[in-house]
């Protein structure tokens, strides 16, 4: 996972997400499973992933637990995320 | 063909011999056959041919799910939730269908048959699994026995929760006999539900004969808006009471035998928003249908208003889900609505900073919009067709009828009884789970409440057997039945 993607990611939730920028988030956070973000939220997330890494991620393979933490986010683009067409 | 007291305990008379079983196996495969056996013979006293469908339904997904694990394409999963669509379509909504049309047809013969015990559960188990494999997000690779066990449970065959194999079967494998917390945990939650059955059943037919079943019973009768209002949050109650009951007798049961499953309830009557009722109400359902019907259709296509749309379609399946009525379909869209709302209002709220005593202020606002909002709806699922409902909700819009009541006195009394010892309960195990949580050492909690907090199951048990007992003598009503399991009808 590169760190600056990461940082991306955690501006993005808590400033366009969570709106809150001073609630903590680190990449190990659990962010489903505790309730901090909702199911319309992780669809956000996910795209806003999809944006980061430049990869198209098929929503159909990507379960709520693939996108519980920032690392579990960027493992799961890693593992189903393919070349988007130019 | 045998009675109920007669099935009670043959069940009972097998559980505690599969307890003992359990207890002396060394081997956990063994352990497993044996409970595979009995989890047949548990189906099995409800209907033979159910128990042949059960099994067909296992083997077909079983199948199904090497083959995609072997290639996990979009149309092998295709195949798989087309089978189990077909599969719950000819047993569960065929016969629902009342018109001439079917008559004669080969279709037609599907009116007459009866509805295969927990279908609508375990085929979603199946179907989670079928998903799970496609998104290469299933881990366990249960054996053929493991699949069949997991599909055939016997506390969660009937009526849930609705289990995913990522939870189970790890649990299955693992050689653990019940420890003396599972035994406690497990008995205090079977007490807690016992309870609550009671409840549930003393508002189904109240005092005197004059509780909800009688309410809902009278379809033509006009009844005023306080009383609709009665109704329908004593109708939730009981709803409540029965459904989360026999989740604590199910969740009781199997810890018993080490096993632990899904929470099904988290106190959604304290929701104060009506996304937070939908993450505490029937939770192995509405995270089955977040996880595999609204994640993937909402992510489809990027505009809000898909995403809305995508919400609503996953609450009419929710609906439909129950039954194929037309009633609960627009339960479902009336839930759609109020989710799709309440999203918009998010969105406004978000932008406004208010402080903090207006901010709980629109709590407490926002907790009796939900608590009344969610009641309301009750009518569309509880009514005996659309005329009722229709009348109910004329008898909510007329302000001139709320000036009297024709609801009993102790069909009131009982349901606000009910209310108040629920919320009052509520309060207290929250109390006691603050207690609970906080370390010996802190001296200002005295060690008396740190005990009662931490031994619930010791006081809980006696306490839920006396009031039980207590109900019945009251509601005066022992030996009759009003609503068994109100879930087992889908």
């Amino acid at each position: 996972m590169d760190n600056v993607q990461a940082e991306e990611m955690i501006q993005y939730l808590k400033q366009r997400v969570l709106r809150n920028p001073n609630v903590a988030i680190d990449p190990e956070t659990s962010l489903v499973s505790s309730g901090m973000i909702d199911s319309f939220a992780l669809i956000e997330a996910l795209f806003e992933l999809e944006r980061i890494t430049k990869l198209r991620i098929p929503a159909s393979k990507v379960a709520p637990s693939d996108m519980d933490s920032v690392r579990k986010m960027f493992e799961t683009a890693q593992r189903l995320g393919k070349p988007r067409k130019q | 063909m045998l009675t109920l007291s007669t099935k009670l305990t043959a069940i009972s008379a097998g559980l505690a011999l599969l307890w003992a079983a359990s207890f002396s196996s060394h081997s956990y495969r063994v352990t497993r056959v044996i409970w595979l056996v009995f989890s047949y013979c548990f189906y099995l006293v409800w209907g033979r041919w159910s128990l042949c469908l059960l099994i067909l339904s296992s083997l077909m997904n079983y199948a199904v799910g090497a083959s995609l694990r072997r290639n996990p394409t979009t149309w092998r999963l295709g195949i798989g939730f087309g089978l189990n669509l077909v599969l719950l379509c000819s047993f569960k909504y065929l016969p629902g269908i009342h018109g001439s049309f079917l008559e004669g047809s080969a279709l037609g013969r599907f009116q007459h048959v009866l509805l295969p015990l927990g279908i609508s559960f375990w085929t979603f188990q199946a179907l989670s699994y079928l998903f799970d494999i496609y998104r290469e997000n299933e881990d366990s690779d249960p054996t053929l026995m493991e699949f069949c066990l997991y599909m055939a449970f016997w506390p969660t065959v009937v009526s849930g929760p609705i289990c995913r194999t990522s939870n189970l079967i790890p649990q299955f494998r693992k050689c653990k006999r019940p420890r003396l917390s599972d035994v406690a945990t497990g008995t205090r939650r079977l007490c807690t539900g016992i309870l609550m059955l009671g409840v549930s059943e003393a508002l189904s037919l109240g005092i005197a004969g004059q509780g909800i079943d009688a309410a809902f019973a009278r379809t033509d009768y006009r009844w005023t808006g306080i009383d609709v209002w009665f109704i329908t949050i004593g109708y939730g109650f009981q709803l409540f009471f029965n459904f989360a009951g026999y989740s604590h007798l199910v969740i009781g049961g199997a810890r018993l035998f080490g096993i632990e499953l899904e929470e099904n309830f988290n106190r959604p009557f304290l929701a104060t928003t009506p996304a937070m009722f939908w993450s505490q109400w029937h939770m192995s359902l509405s995270s089955w249908i977040r996880d595999y019907v609204f994640i993937p259709m909402a992510s489809r296509w990027r505009s809000l208003w898909w995403r809305n749309l995508a919400l609503l379609i996953s609450m009419i399946l929710f609906g439909i889900w129950h039954g194929a009525t037309f009633l609960f379909v627009l339960w479902g869209a009336y839930h759609g609505t109020l989710l799709v709302l309440h999203r918009q209002w998010q969105q406004v709220r978000t932008r406004i900073r208010l402080p903090r005593v207006v901010d709980g202020g629109i709590a407490l606002l926002s907790w009796c919009f939900t608590f009344g909002a969610i009641s309301l709806g009750w009518v569309l699922f509880r009514a005996q067709g659309w005329h009722q409902a229709l009348n109910m909700f004329k008898a909510l819009a007329d302000w001139s009828s709320y000036s009297s009541s024709r609801l009993p006195m102790a069909c009131r009394f009982l349901i606000v009884l009910t209310a108040v010892a629920y919320f009052s309960i509520v309060g207290i195990a929250g109390l006691l789970d603050r207690v609970a949580g906080t370390s010996a050492s802190v001296r200002a909690i005295p060690a008396a409440l740190q005990w009662i907090s931490n031994e619930r199951w010791v006081w809980v048990s006696p306490l839920a057997a006396v009031l039980v007992l207590y109900g019945f003598i009251l509601v005066g009503h022992v030996g009759k039945v009003g609503s068994p399991l109100l879930y087992r009808l889908f």
